[in-house]
């Protein structure tokens, strides 16, 4: 209800409201557009176009899919056009870790395996790793991604299931 | 036969971590995990590997992320706005320049002196008939032209009737 309100409220031209939505969904349509292109500015620029996008097109939103996912997908879309135009991957070294403040050897295991998964998800193909960042960021349902990437649902299990395998194996040689 | 469900049970074990599993493979998962400490293994590992990824993967945006948004969203509002204006002002002038030309070339090319001559037409044929009409009532005798103007009249009231019945029906209708 809170979402169909604010909703409402952004059809209506709101711009407070668009706000508070910017604020809640940065980090997740960030994380989303960062998992997949693999670069802070290309990121940034997606996260930027996803919500300008949903500022034009939020008379679209029927309340079909959650909000969240709607602008996931939004972001996703782009960040897979990006990938296609750039026809390539950013190897892991241009992410920045977020520097550790407070507890510093917890923080630098924890950047640690952030690194060694961030190389993992980075070597993983380009539709697998759609999959991943999509599932672990966005918590996008199985039925979203197979519709929004025009899989079968057993593709999408499937897919998912290898990435996975791939994640797993990736990471049993390296801190794990 | 156990290996084959072991690896075809992977995809319940993550369908379980995503909160996708039907009650019917939820069952099945919990009998087999019952029984068969390598997938309950594969489990915790997995359920491990989520949190990681779900944590790891959500990373904080830059600061100046959303300002700009609004400053872009302004930008691309006042560009279509000139774009349409643009167009609409591009769309009459050149409707108006190929009008004109079009006009300029019909005064030129076509001749159209036949306009003027059947408008003279039309009047000389008014005034014909005007100066017949005169000519015939010149010479009725004043009895038969009272007779032929009563039984006009009374055409015209009867034409006016039936024209005013019909419209009143057809508005009552």
């Amino acid at each position: 209800l809170l979402e169909e309100e604010m909703v409402q409220r952004i059809k209506s031209g709101d711009k407070a409201a668009f706000s508070a939505l910017m604020e809640a969904y940065q980090r997740k349509i960030y994380s989303v557009a960062l998992g997949i292109v693999r670069n802070p500015e290309d990121a940034m620029d997606i996260a930027q176009e996803t919500f300008i996008r949903a500022w034009t097109k939020i008379a679209s939103w029927r309340g079909d899919a959650s909000l969240s996912t709607w602008l996931c997908r939004i972001a996703s879309n782009l960040a897979m056009d990006t990938i296609r135009k750039r026809k390539r991957v950013l190897p892991m070294a241009d992410i920045e870790l977020s520097a550790a403040e407070n507890n510093l050897e917890a923080e630098v295991i924890r950047a640690e395996e952030k690194r060694a998964l961030d190389q993992a998800i980075a070597e993983l193909p380009e539709d697998y790793r759609c999959l991943v960042v999509l599932r672990h960021t966005a918590a996008m349902p199985y039925q979203d991604m197979a519709d929004m990437l025009g899989l079968s649902l057993s593709q999408v299990k499937n897919r998912l299931l290898r990435a996975r395998q791939m994640l797993k194996t990736s990471l049993s040689g390296g801190y794990k | 036969m156990m290996e084959k469900d072991c690896a075809s049970l992977r995809e319940l074990i993550w369908a379980d971590i995503d909160k996708e599993l039907s009650p019917e493979g939820q069952l099945e998962l919990n009998m087999h995990l019952a029984i068969c400490p390598d997938c309950r293994e594969y489990r915790d590992e997995a359920q491990v590997l989520s949190v990681q990824l779900e944590s790891c993967m959500l990373t904080d945006p830059p600061a100046d992320l959303v300002a700009p948004v609004w400053a872009e969203i302004a930008r691309r509002r006042n560009l279509r706005l000139a774009r349409a204006v643009a167009i609409t002002v591009g769309v009459m002038a050149f409707l108006g320049f190929s009008s004109g030309i079009i006009l300029l070339w019909a005064l030129k090319t076509l001749n159209l002196t036949w306009i003027p001559n059947l408008l003279s037409s039309f009047w000389n044929m008014i005034k014909v008939l005007g100066d017949s009409w005169l000519t015939v009532s010149e010479h009725l005798l004043d009895s038969y032209w009272l007779s032929l103007s009563v039984l006009t009249a009374i055409n015209l009231a009867m034409l006016l009737r039936v024209i005013g019945f019909k419209s009143i029906k057809g508005g009552n209708a």
